[in-house]
């Protein structure tokens, strides 16, 4: 119980407070807490000093005592009624502010669409960009419109005390106004050596609250191997239109890979397929070397592929047709997509090489065990820097990639 | 009672198999669901050792299933766990074991009737759970080892071969309780001996009552829902499934959850008022005093069973739901402290100037009520949306409904037994062993629980399969088809990436909970033996007033070798004017001028 009032992150207590109401809720709760524990050391410590003390003794005939008590039983009717009254007008209050949205985020610009699916989340924000990081600008309210591609999920971020569940076939909605920063700079820390670890600071978690099946516990925030967070949970010191920053992609301005890798993360693809040799999801993990590998299903049907051409025919089908071939061992669960030509051409040179961006120009993969941790670390201490500075994170990133038109000319090749 | 005559030329199968005695039935009923105790004991034991070790090899369930893989479960597996686990708790144990066994066996005897009402529809209650216990048993052989939906089963996630099979062994065990609810109702309120007034009733009878009304009214939605499930999920039906799910469309998810909830609350309701009953007889019969408050006893639980109709909407605060229609619900919700609230205060006035007799059944149901104050005051924070919102599906609700259902019911169960147990075999269960297994019972049980509400307040989220990764190396040049054929070679753990805080948590949760399994080895000593080497117990062991005690222990078939006829009230223990401290409710009345209005009649 003392645990309770050490209001420190990462001890036994709340976590961090980061909405406009995280503070009264905490607050109620801690007024329904001390109400409460004082009863329980009521009765409890009664109910102890009676057992002590009316223990049978031999030959003691207990003394009268009534079978009842007006008095008594009315205080102890009338008391906890008023208490409970109370608590319920307080609790009443605060939950009608909390669902209600207030003007400033009941617009269409201050929506943010999410969209839970088996097994991730993708948000869309009003100027139609997509990513699976939620972006969110300090002390400006937004609307949440919550909906799902497939199972019951819960949009539950436990720093905003916020939670609310993903219907599919209707929409819900949701409101918050984060009042602290969590930037991607204090969450991904790197050194001076490039190795890259978690910040100081963990991002706001997003978790998924409402059992949706086997990939559930995979549909949250979450450091991974490879560096980064997996459905992080961001706020910024920055007004709501400055976010583009964080989230447009130019898919013209970028090579083929780089164009991948978004998408990947973009539409959580990332909440199913592991790449290379990182944690194994619910999906097949992407790895260099299962390139144009024979493919066999449940059935015993086996795809094999005389040319790379055959192959990323077969991969594109997957994406935007998934259900047509399910691999032996991985459940039906993957949604259809509709990516446009270039996305999947951005897709496919990605899954050929996931590691790394391809560099060889004779059109062979790198092998991606060597130099994998240097480009990997350079990569993430760029993307850990470019969130810090403004605007020109584009042209920084561009210029920090020697070998990407080289790799775009690559992928070019082959279409 | 010409018809025991009858009963005794019955060959052994009619005695004691297709028995339409109710004392035999409720025996059938208790054995089978304390078999279930056991399995699903177990598989709450497995789900422990997966969350506090994650992806290591797991004893027995693991060995044997997944030896492939080390013993290594899968998350699937995990979710099949807390599946069946409340699952089997809930429908196959909690429900039946306060229904089926202690209903069948204690209302006849304790209303002075000498059968139920219906003796064969009865008989059929209990083997309608069979069809029930062989689907629950066919769901495991279906892929992926059984059910992984989650008890609520919420479409469109559920589905498959094992969502029918589940469903069918629930609406089998509906029927069965809709057979029994219907029986009690008849029984108590047609066959009470004379004298026998509504308010001279025990609580234990109040409690049934009570419950067979619920279930009566409750039953009919959820079997309804089940049945409509039961089309979108073999026929192709779209009453719940949406637009967006594969195979059908149409239906509304949200109106499953409406019509789960409308029975699974009043269910909640269904787990412990008979237990409460049973308490409040114990506690006044080991207090050697009358129960305080018997009449407002009885005004709230039936306020507790009114108001359980109205609040299901508590279960889906989160759930988008108007927030006008949400603080609506806050309030039932709210209000169902005041009667618990009321409850416990009389209890506590029972023991209050008592001399208590520190008994096994004694010492369990006081720990129930001293439980049952933690469950209901973490009930209230939960009750209101504004804390529920954050609170809910964590951690916190698993710690809620365990002290409700666990260190609640169960103990209130444990405390039945030990009560009942000479009665119903004819001899005492020991002491010392009882004793023994209620104090480590009582340990085990807080050490497992209490720690989740902490948990919960973190916002750990429940149902997750872990906070680890599961890392899979392979080696490298390993073909897809190979990946495929023997799924997962060489996994290797990670670290925990996040809540590295907690997993000392996980870890003394689960050495709690392994040990509270293994000291109900003291029950099941104690109860096996006792059935064959206990104390040969006389009609009244506990020198209790109600009428059960005036029976042969164990009664034979039509229970009474005498037509009782009531005096008084339950209660009426140490009274001033009669002899013994405890005056039975067939004893004859006392002088009409020392007539006094205490006790139970009052």
């Amino acid at each position: 119980m003392f645990l309770f009032s050490q209001a420190r992150e990462g001890s036994f207590s709340f976590p961090t407070q980061g909405s406009s109401f995280a503070a009264e809720v905490d607050s109620m709760y801690a007024f329904i807490f001390w109400i409460s524990l004082f009863f329980f050391i009521v009765i409890n410590g009664l109910m102890v000093y009676f057992v002590i003390k009316y223990r049978r003794k031999d030959k003691r005939l207990p003394e009268k005592s009534p079978a009842h008590h007006t008095v008594l039983e009315l205080a102890w009717t009338i008391l906890p009624a008023f208490i409970l009254v109370i608590m319920f007008i307080r609790g009443a209050w605060g939950y009608l502010e909390m669902r209600n949205p207030p003007e400033a985020a009941n617009a269409v610009e201050r929506t943010i669409d999410v969209r839970a699916f088996k097994y991730g989340w993708q948000f869309t924000y009003p100027n139609g960009d997509i990513t699976s990081e939620l972006h969110l600008a300090k002390n400006v309210p937004v609307r949440f419109r919550i909906s799902s591609r497939d199972a019951l999920h819960s949009f539950f971020i436990r720093e905003f005390r916020l939670k609310m569940d993903c219907v599919p076939g209707r929409y819900t909605e949701a409101w918050v106004n984060p009042i602290e920063t969590r930037t991607p700079s204090e969450t991904i820390s790197v050194d001076e050596n490039g190795n890259v670890s978690k910040g100081e600071k963990e991002p706001f978690h997003l978790q998924c609250a409402e059992y949706c099946g086997e990939g559930h516990s995979q549909m949250r925030t979450e450091w991974k191997d490879d560096g980064t967070w997996a459905f992080p949970v961001y706020v910024h010191d920055c007004s709501f239109d400055e976010l583009t920053e964080f989230t447009t992609w130019d898919f013209d301005q970028n090579s083929n890979w780089k164009n991948g890798e978004f998408l990947f993360k973009a539409y959580g693809c990332v909440g199913c397929h592991a790449i290379e040799g990182a944690a194994q999801k619910v999906g097949p993990n992407f790895r260099a070397d299962q390139w144009r590998v024979d493919r066999r299903s449940a059935t015993g049907e086996v795809k094999t592929f005389a040319n790379d051409a055959e192959f990323e025919t077969y991969l594109s089908r997957s994406i935007n047709y998934s259900t047509e071939f399910i691999v032996n061992g991985y459940p039906n669960q993957m949604p259809k997509f509709e990516f446009s030509p270039k996305q999947l051409d951005g897709l496919i040179a990605f899954i050929r090489s996931p590691g790394q961006e391809t560099v060889d120009e004779t059109g062979e993969t790198t092998d991606p065990k060597a130099g994998e941790a240097g480009a990997g670390k350079e990569k993430q201490k760029i993307d850990a820097s470019k969130s810090d500075e403004s605007k020109s994170d584009n042209e920084d990133g561009d210029a920090a990639k020697v070998a990407e038109p080289k790799s775009s000319k690559n992928t070019e090749k082959k279409e | 009672m010409t018809e025991s005559a009858d009963h005794q030329k019955q060959s052994f199968i009619w005695k004691y198999v297709f028995s339409r005695d109710h004392k035999v039935i409720g025996t059938q009923f208790l054995f089978s669901t304390l078999i279930w105790f056991a399995l699903g004991g177990a598989l709450a034991i497995a789900l422990r050792i997966q969350l506090a070790w994650p992806w290591t090899s797991m004893p027995y369930f693991g060995k044997e299933l997944f030896a492939t893989e080390g013993g290594q479960i899968s998350p699937d597996f995990y979710n099949m766990l807390f599946t069946m686990h409340a699952s089997i708790m809930i429908f196959f144990v909690i429900i039946p074991i306060l229904a089926g066994a202690f209903g069948n066996i204690l209302i006849p005897l304790m209303i002075g009737a000498d059968d139920m009402a219906f003796p064969t529809l009865n008989m059929l209650s209990y083997w309608v759970m069979w069809p029930a216990f062989i689907f629950m048993g066919l769901s495991f052989a279906t892929p992926t080892f059984g059910p992984a939906f989650g008890w609520t089963a919420n479409p469109p996630m559920a589905a498959g071969p094992a969502l029918t099979y589940w469903l069918l062994g629930l609406i089998c065990v509906g029927i069965s309780s809709m057979m029994g609810s219907v029986n009690y109702l008849t029984t108590i309120i047609q066959m009470r001996a004379p004298g026998m007034t509504m308010f001279r009733l025990p609580m234990t009878i109040w409690g049934m009552f009570v419950t067979a009304i619920l279930q009566a009214f409750a039953l009919p939605v959820l079997t309804a829902a089940l049945c409509m499930q039961l089309a979108d999920n073999a026929f192709g039906t779209g009453f719940f499934r949406p637009e967006s799910a594969a195979s059908s469309g149409g239906g509304e998810p949200l109106m499953w959850q409406h019509l789960f909830w409308f029975y699974s609350h009043p269910a909640v309701y269904i787990m412990i008022l008979p237990a409460m009953g049973m308490v409040s007889d114990i506690l006044s019969c080991f207090a050697r005093k009358p129960l305080f408050g018997y009449k407002p006893m009885i005004f709230s639980i039936s306020g507790i069973a009114g108001l359980g109709f109205i609040v299901w909407g508590h279960h889906m605060f989160i759930s988008g739901m108007n927030p006008w229609l949400g603080t609506t619900f806050g309030l039932s919700t709210i209000l169902i402290a005041l009667p618990s609230a009321i409850k416990v205060f009389n209890w506590l006035g029972t023991l209050w100037n008592g001399n208590l007799r520190l008994t096994t059944p004694m010492l369990f149901a006081i720990s129930f009520v001293s439980m049952f104050i933690i469950g209901g005051l973490s009930g209230i924070p939960i009750a209101s949306p504004l804390i529920d919102i954050p609170l809910h599906d964590t951690y916190f609700i698993v710690a809620h409904i365990h002290y409700v259902l666990f260190a609640g019911t169960v103990m209130g169960v444990f405390a039945g037994i030990y009560f009942w147990f000479p009665k119903i075999f004819g001899r005492m269960m020991n002491e010392t062993l009882g004793k023994i297994h209620f104090f480590l019972t009582f340990v085990f049980l807080n050490g497992t629980f209490f720690l989740m509400h902490v948990l919960g307040w973190m916002g750990v989220p429940r149902r997750y399969a872990s906070f680890q990764s599961l890392k899979q190396q392979i080696e490298a040049g390993a073909s897809q088809l190979e990946l495929t054929a023997s799924n997962g070679v060489n996994k290797v753990f990670v670290m925990a990436k996040d809540y590295e805080q907690i997993m000392w948590i996980n870890e003394f949760i689960t050495y709690c909970a392994i040990g509270m399994g293994v000291v109900q080895v003291f029950f099941v000593i104690n109860f096996f033996g006792c059935i064959f080497f206990g104390k040969r117990a006389g009609r009244n062991p506990w020198e209790s007033n109600t009428l059960e005690w005036t029976t042969p222990s164990p009664p034979g078939h039509g229970n009474f070798d005498f037509q009782p006829v009531v005096h008084r009230g339950p209660y009426e223990y140490s009274h001033p004017n009669a002899e013994k401290d405890y005056l039975m409710q067939t004893d004859p009345p006392l002088e009409a001028t020392n007539q006094t209005e205490s006790g139970g009649e009052s």
